[in-house]
């Protein structure tokens, strides 16, 4: 095939992998043999194409195979639907030379692309992201600058805990002080293994209400009998205050979640606390 | 399987279309009742359902589990069939994802609303919920991928590659979202990791895939450039994985983290232009008559992510995240991606995919319209209150801290917040205008289903089964 090859692209004046492709949808297409199709075009002749059923050049199977989707006046019938055409009965060794060149061009079929290629990449630089944006971090423990331990928390505080997490408290309060200008006289900065940060989590999203990891030091709020009335009366105990009600916990709940969120949570050297 | 679970080709898609106006107009509907309690929060305040820590998460879900996996799907099964060539690698896996996901999504929320909750912002939904939801989610994943790899079409058009990028994605994120058992400071970094990959990768691709079908498919124009397209392609898949932890600017993160986030926010600035770019010449000449409703919503969609992905890229530096962390800035972000620029997205697909798919064109192209100015000026000043109030309440909390006139917490918190409350009421009024923008547009949909003009159905005729989808 290769004498052929180069005497088509010389006649056409083409690069030979483009004459080669071409050559092959061509023969496809007409029944014949990439080896006679390369033959008529390096002799400066052309190949026709195959004949398509009486319906004419309107339903050559090739536009489908580009437009897949065909929208019709009406809802399009199954016998619409082109058919392929039957192959032309060719001699072995000989070529029909009938109509001019720019009649039966050469096809260009686009290189196929690697469907399996594109999805590995994508899964590639997803997990990468994973792995730079969680895994990564989350094993390096984060910045530790020193570590404080979680204080024990005692029974009733830790059914707060679960009435806090519960009642959603963490999206308008966060437990984590951050050593920025703002969160100065919060308290001391959260640290990477601190209770809040944990699963499951307290550290909150966004501050509709104050951060509460350090509540015990401020004095005006360090009574969780204070707290208690403040979450069953918020516009009567502080007015303009932003808490909603939680007048409709049991009182059990509400002492317990105020028992909480007044509780000592870290381990403070007495410098600290 | 087929036979018992018959799926008729573009089954899926319609399903999912409806789905997602559905999920929509619920969410829209908590989204609204969440703001109002944020602004007057002693409204209902005697029923825990009422309170803004049950609304806000149940509004979330809605909106990002209902409709934006709903629409995430809806556009990869309208778009595959059309791009590859063939029909769907498995349709009757996608009615039982279907069906499947709905029922989990709509159980999952109401675990939330009754108090059944993780305390994980987007990771709210019980573990028994979360196994079997992401299974489901492979199922879009599955099948696109198989289709891609056995298509007739040679080429992959660019939406093809967003789509898959999308249907992988969205798992990923659900996976590491609510993955148990973390500890320390991973437990912080899942939740950013997911939900800014959600809002920064997932959504995002969802719509600049639609929008680069429906805008050539409209205008009939080529589009303009693909490589244009695969770089912004290419960029918004590599970033949108690595810059959810700018959320949390200043918290026990990993200082490298930061840094990383910080450039890669420009990635997400980046993406979008190159697709506003791209579009705005695949317009050409057309942009000042194009009058279709696919085209303006998603030209608007456009328009509304360029703002978010420079809003988004702004938080990563440290210099605008230390000072808004923690503010409802984000949740402006937040309101303003999934509520502004998705909505928009999805409502110009879906006006050019539901009719297509169900023989009636739309019902009406003024309403759509009134949808689009609803949507984009409830939504837009709603995100902008939200960001302005914590704009504003970041540099106050700085100032009480460097002047010592307040405390950033008891009295001093309270008075710090005075400043910013007639933002939330604000925020709030026009919360409503955006729901009655989502309303509006399922009123719209729905009303094309029932009651719009008979138009041509789009039918599939791929080269694999000679035009039988039946």
């Amino acid at each position: 095939m290769s004498e052929h090859l180069a005497g088509a692209a010389a006649a056409l004046n083409a690069p030979e992998e483009l004459v080669e492709r071409s050559a092959r949808a061509r023969a496809a297409a007409s029944g014949m043999s990439v080896d006679e199709v390369l033959a008529a075009w390096s002799g400066g002749g052309t190949v026709a194409p195959a004949a398509a059923p009486e319906a004419g050049p309107a339903s050559d199977p090739e536009p489908a195979a580009e437009a897949p989707v065909s929208t019709a006046d009406a809802p399009v019938p199954a016998e619409t639907a082109p058919a392929p055409a039957p192959a032309v009965a060719a001699p072995a060794a000989a070529v029909v030379v009938a109509a001019p060149m720019r009649d039966a061009a050469p096809i260009l079929e686009a290189k196929r692309q690697s469907g399996v290629g594109l999805i590995a990449a994508i899964l590639g630089l997803l997990i990468l992201g994973a792995v730079v944006g969680f895994i990564l971090p989350a094993s390096a423990g984060g910045d530790d600058t020193h570590i404080v331990q979680n204080a024990d928390l005692s029974a009733l505080e830790e059914q707060g805990r679960e009435v806090y997490i519960e009642q959603g408290c963490g999206y308008c309060h966060t437990q984590l002080v951050r050593p920025v200008l703002a969160d100065v006289s919060l308290g001391p900065v959260t640290e990477t293994n601190s209770l809040s940060i944990s699963d499951p989590p307290t550290h909150g999203i966004q501050r509709i209400g104050p951060d509460l990891s350090h509540l015990r030091n401020r004095e005006e709020v360090a009574d969780a009998e204070w707290v208690e009335e403040f979450l069953r009366h918020p516009s009567e105990v502080r007015e303009d205050s932003l808490q909603p009600s939680y007048g409709h916990l049991s009182d059990d709940d509400l002492a317990a979640v105020a028992a909480y969120v007044v509780a000592d949570k870290f381990d403070l050297p007495d410098e600290e606390s | 399987m087929a036979s018992i679970v018959p799926a008729p080709a573009d089954s899926a898609a319609r399903r999912h279309i409806i789905a997602s106006v559905a999920f929509l107009a619920v969410g829209a509907a908590f989204a609204i009742l969440a703001s109002i309690k944020l602004a007057f929060p002693g409204v209902f305040d005697q029923a825990a359902a009422m309170g803004y820590s049950r609304l806000r998460p149940v509004s979330l879900n809605l909106l990002v589990w209902g409709f934006g996996f709903s629409f995430s799907t809806a556009v990869a099964y309208y778009l595959t069939p059309r791009l590859t060539g063939r029909r769907l690698w498995s349709e009757w896996m996608t009615t039982i994802g279907f069906i499947g996901s709905v029922a989990l999504v709509t159980v999952g929320t109401a675990t939330v609303a009754l108090g059944v909750a993780s305390g994980a912002d987007l990771a709210e939904f019980p573990l028994w919920i979360d196994i079997p939801l992401f299974l489901l989610m492979l199922i879009p994943a599955v099948v696109v991928s198989m289709t891609t790899i056995t298509r007739t079409e040679n080429t992959i058009y660019v939406s093809l590659a967003f789509v898959l990028a999308a249907v992988w994605a969205g798992p990923l994120f659900f996976l590491i979202g609510n993955l148990p058992n973390i500890t320390g400071v991973g437990t912080m970094l899942q939740s950013t990791f997911m939900v800014g990959g959600v809002l920064t990768m997932w959504l995002p691709a969802t719509g600049m895939a639609a929008a680069y079908y429906v805008v050539p498919k409209e205008t009939g124009n080529a589009l303009f450039s693909r490589p244009l397209a695969m770089g912004g392609f290419w960029t918004l898949v590599f970033a949108g994985t690595m810059t959810g932890q700018n959320r949390f600017g200043g918290g026990p993160n990993p200082a490298w983290l930061e840094s990383t986030g910080a450039v890669l926010g420009l990635g997400l600035l980046i993406a979008a232009v190159a697709i506003a770019v791209n579009v705005w010449n695949t317009f050409g000449t057309d942009w000042n008559t194009a009058r279709s409703p696919a085209l303006r919503l998603t030209a608007a969609g456009l328009v509304f992510h360029l703002v978010v992905a420079a809003a988004f890229a702004l938080l990563g530096f440290r210099s605008v995240g230390n000072v808004v962390a923690f503010t409802t800035w984000y949740e402006g972000l937040i309101i303003a991606t999934l509520l502004g620029s998705t909505v928009l997205m999805a409502g110009g697909f879906t006006y050019h995919a539901f009719p297509r798919l169900v023989g009636r064109s739309v019902f009406s192209d003024e309403v759509a319209a009134r949808h689009a100015r609803l949507t984009i000026w409830g939504v837009g000043l709603t995100a902008a209150f939200l960001m302005i109030a914590g704009t504003l309440a970041g540099l106050t909390w700085i100032s009480n801290v460097t002047t010592g006139a307040h405390q950033n917490f008891g009295v001093g918190f309270v008075e710090s917040m005075g400043t910013v409350r007639p933002m939330y009421v604000l925020a709030a009024i026009t919360s409503i205008v955006a729901g009655l923008g989502a309303v509006v547009y399922s009123l719209n949909v729905y009303r094309t289903y029932t009651s719009g003009d008979a138009t041509a159905i789009e039918t599939l005729v791929t080269v694999d089964d000679g035009g039988d989808d039946e």
